[in-house]
């Protein structure tokens, strides 16, 4: 993790939530911000806590389990890049910390899916879109 | 409390250029089109236009916007603003004109935009850029490859999974719209749809299927704003501004803890208040509508049916021409036109022909009070403006 001193506080701080996701690939665990000052974890990532404004974020591994809070199956690419991927699941998890986010959701038959069904992170796999970014599976539990 | 800035302001004219595909309009033109006819409409020339607010385009990139639409039509505005609030634009010009005329800084605003979203390349180019303009966290969202109906679509399976509300009560939503565009001669689609013609159309991301989703469209859209002490002048009736309210709850559909209580019902409260009207009052309502689930949770959040039972009501009490609320009676982003900002900016456009008694074939009786509602991003930020006539 990278630490520089913020200019506006002459604290240091980390650069930690601007990639929680990269910070978390050699154990493939998830890791989100958790603020030091008010022990909660915020996300998607902010620069300062959005709970109590503090910049003291440090990475806070989850336990990667949560609830499946909504999904959708899509049909159509929105770009030729996503094309053979087609039909996919994007859900979005609500994990047991609290914050939601979005994941692509993989299971063998999709009227198996329904809101509110325990899920836990599996692995990460990386974007086919230019940006090539890593971003979070789930599965079924 | 403070008098509110509309007070002093109406709107005089309202316009838009021909719509659906249009080929050989750039975006100016098409700006140009719906700004004359909307100053024709109130009896303005250009030469009185000293305000303008424009909005940027998706088809192209333009260094302030205003600016660039201001040298275009060739004048040279003593105020000049650039509106960027996705599907709540259109609202938020009429507020943010009428404190341009309160403040004193110019007297006639003409509020336009719009572009070529169709035409500038193939479908799936839009489809494409619309994807990548941020409205999915570029981060932490686009990359694993969501739509915009996606994202809706995530609203939609929510609320059905809250509220019981189906697929059927969602398509009565495009089907009643569509009727509305049917009688728009101005409008992209106009053929009849059935809840099963809805249905048996093509899943987009489930539960939307692509009759569940808006137009992509070429158009522009124009309306002028100017001072009380002018309207006399008009051609046509002063329409009056009664409240104007704004709700914001998030950006992201992904990181938000509750997707089925939006914004609207903040915006819906402020303009209510400060109309010093109630839902009940309002007898017709321009309601955005972007993807059918819009309309549905619309209906909940402004107050015009308890919260999670939009779906229900539309299918039971209705949305049409007849119903007790007709609702966006010009087929509004699902079947008359959806080219970006301007879209919203037609709803505003479409109170205005009711209030004034001029929607022809898709006329309401005694309109005197209409709300019009715009909704940006994904379903994030929220402007509601209720109108009325003398």
């Amino acid at each position: 993790m990278n630490t520089e001193v913020n200019p506006a506080t002459g604290h240091e701080y980390s650069d930690v939530s601007l990639s929680p996701w990269w910070e978390s690939i050699q154990d493939n665990t998830l890791v989100l911000p958790l603020c030091q000052a008010c022990k909660q974890f915020h996300f998607y990532p902010e620069p300062f806590c959005p709970h109590c404004g503090s910049n003291e974020l440090s990475a806070g591994k989850i336990t990667g389990k949560g609830t499946l809070y909504s999904f959708t199956i899509v049909h159509r690419a929105p770009s030729a890049a996503f094309k053979d991927e087609v039909p996919y699941v994007l859900g979005v998890v609500k994990t047991q910390e609290g914050p939601h986010f979005m994941a692509r959701i993989e299971c063998d038959a999709a009227d198996k899916l329904q809101i509110g069904l325990p899920i836990h992170f599996k692995c990460f796999k990386s974007s086919p879109n230019a940006s090539a970014a890593l971003y979070p599976v789930f599965v079924l539990t | 409390m403070k008098r509110p800035a509309h007070m002093d302001a109406v709107i005089a004219g309202v316009g838009e250029s021909p719509l659906g595909k249009t080929p050989l309009l750039t975006p100016l033109a098409l700006q140009r089109m719906a700004a004359m006819k909307a100053l024709d409409d109130a009896g303005l020339k250009l030469s009185d236009v000293d305000g303008l607010i424009s909005c940027p385009l998706r088809v192209q990139t333009w260094a302030m916007p205003s600016a660039v639409v201001a040298k275009g039509l060739g004048i040279s505005p003593t105020y000049l603003s650039t509106m960027d609030m996705g599907g709540a634009s259109g609202v938020a010009m009429l507020e943010q004109a009428a404190m341009a005329i309160a403040s004193g800084q110019c007297e006639t605003v003409l509020c336009v935009t719009g572009q070529n979203l169709l035409s500038f390349s193939a479908n799936g180019a839009a489809v494409q850029k619309m994807a990548d303009a941020g409205w999915a966290h570029p981060d932490y969202e686009a990359p694993m490859g969501p739509l915009i109906p996606s994202l809706y679509a995530l609203i939609a399976q929510r609320h059905m999974h809250e509220y019981k509300t189906t697929p059927e009560q969602m398509a009565q939503v495009a089907v009643s719209i569509r009727e509305h565009a049917h009688h728009n001669p101005l409008a992209q689609k106009r053929e009849l749809i059935s809840v099963d013609d809805v249905l048996n159309s093509k899943m987009v991301s489930t539960p939307l299927h692509v009759l569940d989703c808006a137009l992509v469209s070429d158009g522009a859209a124009a309306f002028v704003v100017t001072s009380k002490a002018r309207s006399r002048d008009l051609k046509n009736k002063a329409i009056q501004m009664l409240g104007h309210g704004l709700g914001l709850s998030h950006v992201y559909i992904g990181d938000t803890q509750n997707m089925t209580s939006t914004g609207a019902v903040q915006s819906g409260k402020n303009a209510f208040a400060q109309a010093g009207l109630k839902p009940s009052d309002i007898d017709v309502a321009q309601l955005y509508d972007c993807f059918t689930i819009t309309v549905i949770i619309e209906l909940e959040d402004l107050g015009f049916c308890p919260k999670g039972e939009g779906g229900r009501y539309v299918q039971d009490v209705g949305i049409g021409l007849q119903s007790t609320l007709p609702v966006t009676t010009h087929g509004g982003l699902l079947s008359a036109a959806h080219p970006g900002t301007a879209g919203g900016m037609m709803h505003v456009i479409e109170a205005v022909r009711q209030l004034r008694g001029q929607a022809n074939n898709r006329q309401i009786p005694n309109v005197k009070t209409a709300l019009v509602h715009g909704n940006a991003g994904i379903i994030g930020l929220h402007g509601t403006s209720i109108l009325g006539v003398d």
